[in-house]
């Protein structure tokens, strides 16, 4: 049997898991960090 | 080191220390892992009996070591939660399923792939396989857990409970395959020594590295977000309490 297809899918699958979940949690601390920089922004305004 | 551990109660010298930190890690992540995988697709020797289809075990195997690691990370942050209210322990369980579960599935679909070549099969239902599928689904329900209930709370003390209640499928995991008659081969790496070739011993624990610094900083940066998160959800709650007190 082949074994090549078996190799390149369980690093491909492993890629996508871990990769996918380290894009999401940047861009989510990205997101939160931008968010309490507005929010504190337009806190200071309002003083 | 509990001193350490106390002094990180305080959330504003935690997120200090994180962003600090955050960097350094991704950059030793990366590095582990661009040398984990070159040693474990070009140096590694393949092996006499699995073929090529030995290199799966160098993702395969780190991230089993990491599912059953997280739920262990879990339930040491359950007993914070608990036993001694440290205000980190509940983000840091929050931080940490994503992650575990997303080791977990590593495990499960890498495992099916190398069982395909190697067993002749993508599944049996023998011990090994099923306690860390019954993994998998612990980690999706300690996340629904804390979908499910609305006060922070509440839900950090539900997800406590359910952790050290779960915690109980790690050693099953860990000594299913002596319990058990099962497909799945035994430990090939303990305490006492190591059945496995150097040449093939030397990317494994690389990858090990690799796996377990992406845990470390995504737990960090995980945990940094939630405390974002709970300070801008406090924010906001003070902003409504005085427009109501403006409004009566």
């Amino acid at each position: 049997m082949n074994q090549l297809p078996f190799i390149v899918a369980a690093y491909a699958v492993t890629v996508v898991i871990l990769g996918g979940l380290v894009l999401a949690s940047w861009a989510d601390f990205r997101r939160h960090k931008r968010l309490l920089a507005a929010r504190a922004a337009s806190r200071d305004d309002a003083r | 080191m509990l001193r350490f551990f106390a002094s990180l109660a305080n959330p504003t010298r935690f997120a200090g220390l994180a962003d600090r930190l955050l960097p350094w890690l991704a950059g030793a992540t990366a590095l582990a892992f661009a040398a984990g995988l070159y040693m474990a697709l070009v140096i590694a020797p393949a092996d006499y009996q699995q073929g090529e289809s030995v290199r799966i075990m160098y993702i395969h195997v780190p991230a089993a070591w990491l599912a059953l690691g997280c739920w262990t990370a879990m339930s040491v942050a359950a007993l914070g939660t608990l036993v001694w209210r440290h205000p980190l322990a509940d983000v840091a369980q929050q931080a940490a399923a994503p992650v575990g579960a997303a080791f977990t599935a590593v495990c499960l679909l890498t495992g099916s792939l190398w069982g395909r070549p190697a067993w002749g099969t993508w599944w049996v239902w023998d011990a090994r396989l099923t306690s860390v599928l019954v993994l998998f689904l612990m980690y999706l329900g300690v996340m629904a857990l804390w979908r499910a209930i609305d006060d922070p709370g509440r839900a950090a003390r539900a997800v406590a409970i359910l952790t050290l209640v779960g915690f109980v499928n790690v050693p099953i995991v860990k000594f299913s395959v002596e319990w058990w008659f099962t497909l799945h081969q035994g430990a090939s790496l303990t305490i006492s020594g190591s059945a496995i070739d150097p040449a093939m011993l030397r990317p494994l624990l690389v990858m090990a590295l690799g796996y377990l610094l992406l845990f470390v900083t995504l737990l960090l940066m995980r945990m940094r977000t939630e405390l974002m998160r709970r300070r801008l959800r406090r924010m906001a709650l003070v902003a409504a309490s005085g427009l109501a007190a403006g409004t009566i």
